[in-house]
Protein backbone atom coordinates (compact mmCIF):
# COMPACT_ATOMS: atom_id res chain seq x y z
CA UNK A 1 0.00 0.00 0.00
CA UNK A 2 1.27 3.84 -0.93
CA UNK A 3 0.75 6.14 1.96
CA UNK A 4 1.69 10.36 1.35
CA UNK A 5 3.26 11.70 4.38
CA UNK A 6 3.90 15.50 5.00
CA UNK A 7 7.47 15.35 6.55
CA UNK A 8 9.07 18.53 7.66
CA UNK A 9 12.20 19.42 5.36
CA UNK A 10 15.09 18.45 6.90
CA UNK A 11 13.61 14.90 8.08
CA UNK A 12 12.25 14.24 4.13
CA UNK A 13 15.86 15.06 3.06
CA UNK A 14 17.53 12.60 5.45
CA UNK A 15 14.86 9.81 4.37
CA UNK A 16 15.51 10.44 0.84
CA UNK A 17 19.26 9.52 1.08
CA UNK A 18 18.68 6.25 2.72
CA UNK A 19 18.88 3.81 -0.16
CA UNK A 20 16.71 1.29 2.07
CA UNK A 21 13.93 4.51 2.51
CA UNK A 22 10.58 2.43 2.09
CA UNK A 23 11.79 -0.16 4.17
CA UNK A 24 12.96 2.12 6.91
CA UNK A 25 9.81 3.81 7.27
CA UNK A 26 7.76 0.68 7.52
CA UNK A 27 10.32 -0.67 10.28
CA UNK A 28 9.62 2.76 12.38
CA UNK A 29 5.91 2.95 11.72
CA UNK A 30 6.18 -1.38 12.99
CA UNK A 31 8.20 -0.33 15.91
CA UNK A 32 5.84 2.89 16.92
CA UNK A 33 3.21 0.65 16.73
CA UNK A 34 4.77 -2.12 18.62
CA UNK A 35 5.59 0.40 21.95
CA UNK A 36 2.07 1.70 22.19
CA UNK A 37 0.41 -1.75 21.57
CA UNK A 38 3.12 -3.22 24.21
CA UNK A 39 1.95 -0.13 26.54
CA UNK A 40 -1.86 -1.52 26.40
CA UNK A 41 -1.21 -4.80 27.51
CA UNK A 42 1.86 -4.23 29.59
CA UNK A 43 -0.42 -5.22 32.68
CA UNK A 44 -0.96 -8.44 32.28
CA UNK A 45 2.33 -9.39 30.67
CA UNK A 46 4.39 -12.04 32.48
CA UNK A 47 8.11 -10.37 31.88
CA UNK A 48 9.72 -13.42 34.21
CA UNK A 49 8.20 -16.09 31.95
CA UNK A 50 9.25 -14.37 28.86
CA UNK A 51 12.71 -13.81 30.36
CA UNK A 52 12.64 -17.90 31.53
CA UNK A 53 11.83 -18.53 27.76
CA UNK A 54 14.22 -16.14 26.22
CA UNK A 55 16.98 -17.86 28.22
CA UNK A 56 16.08 -21.24 27.57
CA UNK A 57 16.32 -19.61 23.65
CA UNK A 58 19.67 -18.64 23.73
CA UNK A 59 20.60 -21.95 25.88
CA UNK A 60 19.49 -23.98 22.36
CA UNK A 61 20.92 -21.31 20.23
CA UNK A 62 24.37 -21.49 22.10
CA UNK A 63 24.37 -25.49 21.86
CA UNK A 64 23.51 -24.98 18.01
CA UNK A 65 19.71 -26.27 18.35
CA UNK A 66 18.46 -24.21 15.63
CA UNK A 67 16.63 -24.33 12.59
CA UNK A 68 16.67 -22.54 9.69
CA UNK A 69 13.26 -21.11 8.86
CA UNK A 70 13.45 -22.35 5.34
CA UNK A 71 13.88 -26.50 6.65
CA UNK A 72 11.19 -25.58 9.56
CA UNK A 73 8.90 -24.77 6.46
CA UNK A 74 9.40 -27.69 4.56
CA UNK A 75 8.97 -30.11 7.30
CA UNK A 76 5.47 -28.35 8.01
CA UNK A 77 4.44 -28.71 4.21
CA UNK A 78 5.10 -32.52 4.52
CA UNK A 79 3.45 -32.80 8.05
CA UNK A 80 0.35 -30.87 6.12
CA UNK A 81 0.73 -33.31 2.75
CA UNK A 82 0.45 -36.50 5.57
CA UNK A 83 -2.49 -34.75 7.37
CA UNK A 84 -4.30 -34.00 4.30
CA UNK A 85 -3.37 -37.69 2.83
CA UNK A 86 -4.63 -39.18 5.91
CA UNK A 87 -8.43 -37.18 5.68
CA UNK A 88 -9.26 -37.68 2.43
CA UNK A 89 -8.46 -41.51 3.03
CA UNK A 90 -10.39 -41.58 6.09
CA UNK A 91 -13.09 -39.71 4.48
CA UNK A 92 -12.49 -42.55 1.41
CA UNK A 93 -13.84 -45.24 3.63
CA UNK B 1 28.86 1.05 4.21
CA UNK B 2 27.28 0.77 7.56
CA UNK B 3 25.32 -2.32 8.92
CA UNK B 4 22.14 -0.46 8.10
CA UNK B 5 23.08 0.35 4.72
CA UNK B 6 23.23 -3.67 3.95
CA UNK B 7 20.06 -4.34 2.63
CA UNK B 8 21.09 -8.22 2.71
CA UNK B 9 18.14 -10.13 4.62
CA UNK B 10 19.66 -11.96 7.87
CA UNK B 11 19.51 -15.97 7.65
CA UNK B 12 15.75 -16.82 9.25
CA UNK B 13 16.42 -19.86 12.11
CA UNK B 14 14.19 -21.00 15.31
CA UNK B 15 16.12 -22.14 17.98
CA UNK B 16 14.41 -25.53 19.43
CA UNK B 17 12.07 -23.76 21.80
CA UNK B 18 10.59 -21.27 19.65
CA UNK B 19 9.83 -24.16 17.17
CA UNK B 20 8.35 -25.65 19.99
CA UNK B 21 6.28 -22.39 21.02
CA UNK B 22 5.21 -22.38 17.53
CA UNK B 23 4.01 -25.68 17.51
CA UNK B 24 1.79 -25.42 20.57
CA UNK B 25 0.53 -22.55 19.26
CA UNK B 26 -0.77 -24.12 16.34
CA UNK B 27 -1.89 -27.07 18.00
CA UNK B 28 -3.90 -24.54 20.57
CA UNK B 29 -5.04 -22.47 17.35
CA UNK B 30 -6.68 -25.94 15.85
CA UNK B 31 -8.33 -27.04 19.45
CA UNK B 32 -10.04 -23.43 19.63
CA UNK B 33 -10.83 -23.01 15.86
CA UNK B 34 -9.87 -24.80 13.28
CA UNK B 35 -6.82 -26.68 11.15
CA UNK B 36 -7.20 -23.62 8.29
CA UNK B 37 -6.84 -20.83 10.59
CA UNK B 38 -4.00 -22.43 12.73
CA UNK B 39 -1.96 -23.03 9.47
CA UNK B 40 -2.99 -19.59 8.25
CA UNK B 41 -1.37 -18.21 11.65
CA UNK B 42 1.88 -20.11 10.85
CA UNK B 43 2.09 -19.09 7.10
CA UNK B 44 1.36 -15.27 8.47
CA UNK B 45 3.92 -15.85 11.32
CA UNK B 46 6.80 -17.39 8.85
CA UNK B 47 6.25 -14.07 6.28
CA UNK B 48 6.81 -12.13 9.72
CA UNK B 49 9.92 -13.65 10.09
CA UNK B 50 11.13 -13.50 6.36
CA UNK B 51 10.14 -9.96 6.76
CA UNK B 52 11.96 -9.30 10.19
CA UNK B 53 14.81 -10.94 8.13
CA UNK B 54 15.23 -8.21 6.44
CA UNK B 55 14.43 -5.30 8.48
CA UNK B 56 15.59 -6.54 12.19
CA UNK B 57 17.03 -3.78 13.61
CA UNK B 58 14.07 -2.98 15.70
CA UNK B 59 12.68 -2.06 19.32
CA UNK B 60 14.96 -3.30 22.03
CA UNK B 61 13.53 -5.46 24.77
CA UNK B 62 15.32 -3.94 27.27
CA UNK B 63 14.03 -5.29 30.54
CA UNK B 64 14.60 -8.57 28.95
CA UNK B 65 18.33 -7.84 27.42
CA UNK B 66 19.39 -6.44 31.01
CA UNK B 67 18.21 -9.25 32.53
CA UNK B 68 20.14 -11.50 30.36
CA UNK B 69 22.85 -9.16 29.79
CA UNK B 70 22.21 -10.16 25.92
CA UNK B 71 20.81 -7.88 23.24
CA UNK B 72 17.13 -9.31 22.53
CA UNK B 73 14.69 -7.61 20.10
CA UNK B 74 11.09 -8.33 19.91
CA UNK B 75 8.10 -7.76 17.30
CA UNK B 76 4.53 -8.59 17.45
CA UNK B 77 2.47 -10.68 15.28
CA UNK B 78 -0.04 -10.02 14.48
CA UNK B 79 -1.71 -6.61 15.78
CA UNK B 80 -5.32 -6.83 16.74
CA UNK B 81 -7.88 -4.21 17.16
CA UNK B 82 -6.89 -4.54 20.90
CA UNK B 83 -3.17 -4.75 20.74
CA UNK B 84 -0.19 -7.36 20.10
CA UNK B 85 -1.34 -11.58 19.98
CA UNK B 86 1.98 -12.50 20.25
CA UNK B 87 5.49 -11.67 20.69
CA UNK B 88 8.56 -12.76 18.76
CA UNK B 89 12.17 -12.38 20.66
CA UNK B 90 14.59 -12.55 18.83
CA UNK B 91 18.58 -11.75 17.95
CA UNK B 92 20.84 -10.87 15.26
CA UNK B 93 24.40 -11.93 14.51
CA UNK B 94 26.56 -10.57 12.44
CA UNK B 95 28.37 -13.49 10.31
CA UNK B 96 29.57 -12.90 6.93
CA UNK B 97 30.34 -16.80 6.88
CA UNK B 98 26.33 -17.16 7.23
CA UNK B 99 23.93 -18.02 4.06
CA UNK B 100 23.26 -14.57 2.22
CA UNK B 101 27.11 -13.01 3.86
CA UNK B 102 25.15 -11.56 6.45
CA UNK B 103 24.29 -13.58 9.39
CA UNK B 104 21.97 -14.83 11.15
CA UNK B 105 18.59 -13.99 13.01
CA UNK B 106 17.56 -16.15 15.39
CA UNK B 107 14.19 -16.59 16.86
CA UNK B 108 13.99 -17.53 20.49
CA UNK B 109 10.63 -17.36 21.87
CA UNK B 110 7.50 -16.93 20.80
CA UNK B 111 5.05 -15.87 23.48
CA UNK B 112 1.36 -15.10 23.87
CA UNK B 113 1.02 -11.36 24.94
CA UNK B 114 -1.03 -11.60 27.87
CA UNK B 115 -0.26 -14.18 30.64
CA UNK B 116 -4.12 -15.42 30.41
CA UNK B 117 -4.62 -17.96 27.36
CA UNK B 118 -6.52 -16.94 24.31
CA UNK B 119 -10.05 -16.64 24.43
CA UNK B 120 -12.34 -17.55 21.52
CA UNK B 121 -13.42 -13.91 21.26
CA UNK B 122 -9.31 -13.11 20.51
CA UNK B 123 -9.15 -15.92 18.30
CA UNK B 124 -11.70 -14.56 16.15
CA UNK B 125 -9.66 -11.25 16.02
CA UNK B 126 -7.16 -13.28 15.11
CA UNK B 127 -9.04 -15.08 11.63
CA UNK B 128 -10.01 -11.17 11.22
CA UNK B 129 -6.53 -9.66 11.56
CA UNK B 130 -5.19 -12.27 9.84
CA UNK B 131 -7.97 -12.49 6.62
CA UNK B 132 -6.58 -9.44 5.52
CA UNK B 133 -3.53 -10.74 4.47
CA UNK B 134 0.12 -11.72 6.17
CA UNK B 135 -0.68 -9.96 9.44
CA UNK B 136 1.03 -7.58 11.22
CA UNK B 137 5.30 -6.78 10.67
Amino acid sequence: MTVTLNLPDDLAAQLAARPDADAFVAAAVADALDAEANASVDGEYDHDAAVEGIRRGFVALDAGNVTSLDDFVAEREQARRQRDAAATQSAGR
Amino acid sequence: MTAEDDLRPYFPRLAEPARTDITEAHIYFVALTSFVMADEWEAGLVGAIRRLAATPHRQIAERESRLLNRPVRQAVYPRTPNGPAYYLFFTVTEDASAPGGRGYLDILHVRHAARRPLTRTEAGELRRALGGGEGAL
